[in-house]
């Protein structure tokens, strides 16, 4: 479309230039090729407006369509459009009254006033001509009637010259030349026409004549009358015998003078009869360029518009395209002009945002891998997380806060964490800690730590609480680690307990044996020397000594057992076959002993000696249990569970107390009155010496359950 | 209409056309004037010549007569031609030839000069003694070829106002009528003349 609008518009141009020279050259306006290109001017008018019809059409479409860049195409058109229309408008409407009135002008009342009578002028001059050669030819043609025919020759050429007439010719009625008498002796004059005789020898007759070389002739035909005698010789009858000829050129000065005010009046009566065709001739060319003009210079603004609108469109476009998240939108460079200093501003620019928007989504995966990271950390911690702000609600938490603190965080976030967790009696000392903590001023700026024994369901917890304030910039949240360290502290009271099993061996199992010797000797050596009842007394002492000692000893050698360091000598024990031999060794018993052990049971890499100590121990402590009880029992099963092998030991004695249950590995924790309280103790380490679990607890009707749970495959910890 | 509306717009370039058609037919159109009336047609043989003969009747409006009064001159052009006619086909032209008469007037001498077909010149003080003089052609040799077979051949007579003859302004009036002056096309079917 740009095209055909550039070479219509060329078409316009030329026809502009063509219309606009044929209104300066008649010879141009005078050829058909004028009427041809009225025509062709017409039809391109009707292309152009067509086209630019179909343009606005086309237009206002794009502006329907809301595509960009159409509303400031149709702006510029419409500027170019005004630009054009209201000068060229303003400057036709001046030429057209310009014209009108110059037309006009022409034809003023005293300009023609003037013509005509210059025009009378010269026909009143003509005519005095006229009549002075009137009466001249009269007066000749009356002097020759009256002479002899001999004499008319010299009469005619003195007349003739005597009245200064150029030609004076004598015809006889046939139309022959009687006489003659020119000025110029070299020419004949001009024969007169055959009517003009006829009509002059009926009487006077004048006529005017134009030669080709401007000369006003002027001509007049007078009849020469012949007096015919009767008898006594006096004149009877006139009759017309001859026609005389004069002829007299006008005097050049004149004639020219005369001629050329003619002609001036002929094309002034000409051109009054033009002027409404000059009008219109005029007013219709000047119409036709002014249409042609502002025609083509909208056709070609719609070119030019969309040239300067093109760069811009594409740079909204782009723009939108940007602002939808495609930073890869180039635009074509457009020129070296301001425009094309825009659109490569802009290149460079969306280049720019494009790397930053990149290294934005980089940094913004990494930020996310690190969070995905750190959150997978907090989800697999065992300690429990839970991040407050500063006005204490929860912002974040892990798994283990929920499991840790044993109810549901998930609804809590966002809200207060002393609101969320006020339900829970159980943890009052923990609410009133974290409230201090964070109302206070002085305190709250720093780590604090603290631990708490939490009971719940006999159970008892000890939770260490770790409280943090984040610093961004100011104070902005608190970090609480919470951490279970039950076993820690168990662990540590373990060692401890270790410690002094150690100490206690290392300092009293020294002496026992010199006090147990010097004691049988003393009984050995004043038994005879003593008397009966002297005797008695020793020996009763000397016994309870060495009974004494042998208590101590064998406390000392279990605190001994209890301190031993791990040492395990690994071995492929089948548990079923280990069960069966220690069983056996209470065939004497007075409980029944039902075994649920399944064949094929595989092997487990344990120490045997070691495994047997625990189930001798286990054993015993039911023996006692259900000692006793009428219709005692004890229920022995071993299962495999994944990796693990499982053995449950089951009696229905009457149970252990809650007091004691929690704290039933612990050394010196017993509920039988003659124990040591070490046995459950060692059973304990050596569990945990083969990387195994014990669990000691009341069954729910009557009696304990030991639950030991033994990797098939031992792995040094 | 609704059918009508959507045909139209299916049909644009037949719209267009149309539209085209009616703008020219507005813009070219032309009432015709039969100032000149043909009468006592007379078409002679001799030799190789044709001689024609008839009388021509001028009614002039004022303005015309008021023109010529004014000393704008007036060529006339006769076309004669030898045509053959189709009932379902354009006429076919055989053979042309054409005159021409004038008539003018000189302000300074206040006489009509006319110069007729056989490019006589006259002079006449009256309008209508001048415009007399030239309804009568008389014998106006023409130069055509005419076919034997002359059952299926039409003369044909027109008398025309030559508008290139006219002052250059009159020639491009296009709009005005008045200067279209013409007689009526006469017809003389020569199979009259075996």
């Amino acid at each position: 479309m740009k095209y055909v609008i550039t070479i219509v518009s060329i078409i316009g141009l030329v026809l502009l230039i063509l219309l606009t020279k044929s209104l300066s050259n008649s010879d141009f306006i005078s050829s058909d090729t004028f009427g041809f290109l009225l025509i062709l001017s017409f039809i391109f008018i009707f292309c152009l407006i067509t086209l630019i019809a179909i343009q606005i059409f086309r237009l206002l479409q794009s502006v329907k369509k809301e595509i960009i860049g159409s509303r400031l195409t149709l702006r510029l058109v419409m500027s170019f459009g005004l630009m054009v229309l209201v000068p060229v408008s303003i400057v036709y409407l001046v030429s057209i009254n310009f014209l009108t009135k110059s037309i006009e002008s022409w034809f003023d009342v005293r300009v023609e006033s003037a013509l005509e009578g210059g025009l009378n002028l010269g026909q009143k001059t003509v005519d005095i001509l006229m009549k002075d050669i009137e009466l001249k030819g009269k007066s000749i043609a009356y002097s020759i009637s009256n002479s002899s025919i001999d004499k008319r020759q010299d009469l005619l050429s003195d007349m003739r010259s005597k009245f200064g007439i150029q030609d004076a010719v004598i015809f006889n009625l046939d139309g022959s030349i009687d006489f003659i008498s020119s000025s110029k002796n070299d020419l004949i004059p001009t024969l007169p026409k055959r009517d003009d005789l006829l009509q002059g020898s009926k009487g006077f007759f004048g006529k005017i004549e134009e030669s080709k070389n401007n000369e006003i002739l002027l001509k007049v035909f007078v009849p020469v009358l012949s007096k015919i005698k009767n008898q006594k010789n006096v004149l009877d009858i006139e009759s017309i015998i001859q026609t005389l000829m004069l002829s007299q050129p006008i005097p050049p000065s004149i004639a020219n003078v005369a001629l050329a005010v003619e002609s001036v009046y002929d094309e002034y009566q000409q051109l009054t009869y033009s002027r409404n065709s000059l009008k219109i001739i005029y007013t219709l060319t000047l119409t036709l360029v002014l249409l042609l003009a502002i025609l083509s210079s909208v056709a070609i603004s719609f070119v030019i518009s969309r040239r300067f609108s093109r760069p811009l469109s594409m740079l909204a476009d782009a723009t939108i395209e940007i602002a939808k998240g495609n930073y890869k939108k180039i635009i074509p460079e457009a020129g070296k002009d301001e425009l094309g200093l825009l659109v490569k501003s802009f290149n460079s620019m969306t280049n720019q945002l494009n790397d930053a928007t990149q290294n934005a989504k980089r940094n913004r995966k990494r930020l996310e891998e690190a969070r995905t990271f750190l959150e997978t950390i907090l989800t697999n911690l065992v300690t429990a997380v839970i991040v407050i702000d500063k006005e204490k609600k929860i912002i974040l938490y892990n798994k283990s806060a929920s499991k840790m603190l044993d109810f549901e965080l998930k609804k809590s976030k966002g809200k207060l964490l002393v609101k969320a967790i006020k339900d829970h009696v159980l943890y009052e000392p923990f609410i009133k800690f974290i409230d201090n903590y964070l109302s206070n001023p002085k305190r709250n700026k720093k780590n604090i730590q603290t631990e708490f024994n939490l009971v719940k369901e006999k159970k008892e917890r000890t939770i260490n609480l770790q409280a943090s304030p984040l610093f961004d910039g100011n104070l902005s949240a608190y970090v609480l680690v919470i951490d279970d360290i039950t076993m820690v502290t168990k662990a540590q009271r373990q060692i401890a307990w270790g410690e002094i099993a150690r100490r206690l061996a290392h300092e009293i199992k020294n002496p026992l044996t010199p006090i147990q010797l010097s004691a049988e000797r003393i009984q050995h050596k004043f038994k005879e020397k003593l008397n009966k009842e002297d005797s008695t007394i020793l020996n009763r002492s000397t016994s309870t000594i060495i009974k004494q000692v042998n208590a101590l000893k064998l406390m000392v050698n279990e605190f001994t057992e209890y301190a031993r360091p791990p040492q395990i000598k690994k071995d492929n024990v089948n548990l079923r076959t280990l069960i069966e031999e220690v069983v056996d060794l209470y065939n004497d018993r007075k409980f029944s002993i039902e075994l649920d052990m399944p064949k094929s049971l595989p092997a487990i890499e344990a120490d045997e000696n070691k495994l047997r100590q625990v189930l001798v121990n286990l054993f015993d402590n039911s023996k006692d249990a259900i000692s006793l009880k009428k219709q005692a029992r004890l229920l022995i099963s071993i299962r495999k569970k994944n990796k693990n092998i499982v053995l449950k030991i089951e009696d229905n004695g009457k149970g252990i107390s809650d007091e004691i249950v929690n704290r039933i590995f612990e050394p010196y924790v017993t509920s039988k009155a003659t124990g040591t309280g070490l046995g459950l103790a060692i059973v304990h380490n050596i569990i945990e010496e083969h990387n195994g679990t014990i669990k000691i607890e009341n069954k729910k009707t009557t009696g304990v359950l030991v639950t030991i749970e033994l990797p098939i495959k031992y792995a040094k910890n | 209409m609704v059918y009508f509306m959507r045909y139209l717009k299916k049909n644009r370039a037949l719209f267009f056309l149309f539209c085209c058609l009616l703008f020219s037919g507005f813009l070219f159109s032309e009432e015709k004037n039969n100032d000149i009336k043909i009468s006592n047609f007379n078409f002679i043989k001799t030799g190789k010549l044709y001689l024609v003969s008839f009388n021509q009747e001028f009614f002039f409006t004022d303005k015309i007569m008021e023109a010529i009064k004014k000393g704008i001159p007036f060529a006339f052009n006769i076309e004669i031609k030898v045509i053959r006619k189709f009932n379902f086909f354009w006429d076919q032209n055989i053979a042309k030839d054409d005159g021409e008469f004038e008539i003018s007037y000189k302000s300074l001498r206040k006489v009509y000069i006319v110069k007729d077909i056989n490019d006589e010149r006259k002079e006449f003080r009256d309008i209508t003694e001048a415009l007399k003089y030239l309804s009568h052609i008389h014998k106006w040799s023409v130069e055509l070829e005419i076919p034997d077979n002359q059952k299926y051949y039409f003369l044909i007579l027109q008398i025309k106002l030559n508008r290139k003859k006219l002052p250059k302004p009159l020639q491009v009036d296009f709009f005005g009528k008045s200067w279209n002056i013409e007689s009526d096309v006469f017809e003389y079917p020569l199979g009259i003349l075996r």
